[in-house]
């Protein structure tokens, strides 16, 4: 399957589970929980993935979890669509709120260095049993453009988006100049972009 | 922080969307983000990239059914059901006594409780976009007195809203809070309700006057948390459009 086919294709299965999350989105607002649900069913297995990453404790991960899909419930209506996608809106919430905690251990154990680094285990990757196979289709895909990054940059877009690191600290971290981390920084989520701008584009909303 | 001059606002928006740029950084980013369209459009599209880098995580083992029964045994009576409905009748007697109180007012309440720099970020980013809309007017609420109050009223007549912004401003009592009212040529109409932090600011959105209403100033009263129907105690701050 030629490469821009088979982007295509992604883009249209990405569609499949991002499309029709506006009508659930009103639902939710109109205080549906049976749309609560199907929220959950779309976005659990991202989300979880993405609190464990940073936490790397399965309770606290599902505490995120649980939490930020209450807030969501909660507060439906501050939803808007012009500033992103459902997407956006939800792993941006878990992320914050696990980095959160995860500064907090941090503060708590004084092991900063050990807790980011605990994520340097290169891209992981394995799905559960259940998965819908778009879903992995599309996570193949990201983790290919991911491992197809430059080691470097990735580096920097990992310490920065799983442990929450600014650039002055991943430069301290590294021992590297600071400028030479905005560059690794900048191009490799500039690269994400476009390898993965077919499939964000394709999402309705 | 050094000044750099080789940083382009374009190279910045990679770490924006990734909460790593240092705070003076951050500040200069957020100073161009409020004046280009484009580099918004930018920040948009990389959030939309970054948000899907986490289906690169491992999945983890998980329990389904356990997680979601804890979800709707959470939500259950404990948010929607409570912290709408009741809210939202209030509202509803409201709209009786003064026609057109928006609703969506509920929608801005808190909207400053921040919880993480990206979430500050992006409020902040929102509320610079209301405050820019060309549309918007500046109302200034005064007082006299040794350090007086004063609240901005940032109204932004296209998208029928209100960015309030409170300084000098004592937090309300437990149980009372601060009420935006809306001054015509006849009885105030009420507006969202708010408080202020422990130094005195308080950063809200909320609704705008209704669209049908010859706004000729407004005030701010203290008044029971749940907000009144009519103002019952002497304004804190008032100001008139076009004057002081």
């Amino acid at each position: 399957m030629s490469d821009s086919w088979r982007r295509v294709a992604l883009a249209s299965s990405l569609e499949d589970v991002d499309s029709t999350v506006g009508e659930i989105i009103s639902r939710v607002q109109a205080g549906d929980q049976a749309a609560l649900a199907e929220l959950y069913d779309r976005y659990a297995d991202t989300l979880l993935a993405l609190a464990y990453r940073i936490l790397r404790d399965r309770a606290e991960a599902e505490d995120v979890l649980l939490e930020v899909l209450e807030r969501a419930w909660r507060e439906a209506d501050r939803f808007d669509p012009e500033r992103g996608s459902v997407r956006v809106w939800l792993t941006v919430m878990v992320r914050s709120r696990a980095l959160d905690l995860l500064r907090v251990r941090r503060r708590r154990e004084r092991v900063a260095a050990e807790a980011a680094r605990s994520g340097d285990e290169g891209v992981g990757f394995r799905g559960t049993a259940g998965d819908a196979s778009e879903l992995e289709d599309l996570r193949r895909h990201v983790v290919t453009a991911l491992q197809e990054l430059p080691p470097a940059q990735r580096e920097a877009i990992e310490l920065a988006y799983y442990g929450g690191l600014s650039q002055s600290e991943i430069a301290a971290r590294l021992s590297l100049p600071l400028g030479t981390v905005k560059t690794r920084m900048r191009d490799g989520l500039q690269k994400l972009r476009v390898v993965l701008r077919p499939i964000h584009a394709g999402q309705a909303l | 922080m050094n000044p750099d001059d080789r940083d382009e606002p374009r190279d910045l928006a990679a770490a924006y969307v990734l909460d790593a740029l240092d705070p003076a950084d951050a500040r200069a980013f957020e100073a161009q983000l409020a004046r280009s369209a484009e580099l918004r459009k930018e920040v948009t599209e990389l959030r939309e990239a970054a948000a899907l880098i986490p289906l690169s995580a491992p999945s983890v083992p998980r329990d389904d059914a356990a997680l979601k029964a804890r979800l709707l045994s959470r939500v259950r009576g404990a948010s929607a059901g409570a912290l709408r409905s009741p809210r939202r009748s209030v509202w509803m007697a409201w709209v009786g006594w003064a026609a057109a109180a928006a609703l969506a007012v509920v929608a801005g309440l808190q909207w400053f409780r921040a919880s993480s720099l990206s979430e500050q970020l992006a409020r902040r980013e929102a509320t610079l976009d209301e405050i820019l809309e060309p549309s918007t007017q500046l109302i200034l609420l005064t007082a006299t007195g040794e350090r007086p109050p004063g609240i901005q009223l940032f109204w932004n007549k296209a998208g029928g809203r209100v960015v309030l912004h409170a300084f000098n401003l004592p937090p309300a009592a437990q149980g009372r809070a601060y009420q935006l009212w809306f001054l015509r040529d006849g009885a105030p109409v009420p507006g969202g309700t708010f408080n202020s932090d422990p130094d005195g600011h308080a950063l809200v959105t909320v609704a705008g006057p209704p669209a049908d209403l010859t706004l000729i100033g407004a005030a701010v009263t203290d008044e029971p948390a749940g907000g009144s129907a009519q103002p019952t105690t002497t304004p804190v701050v008032v100001g008139t459009i076009g004057g002081e």
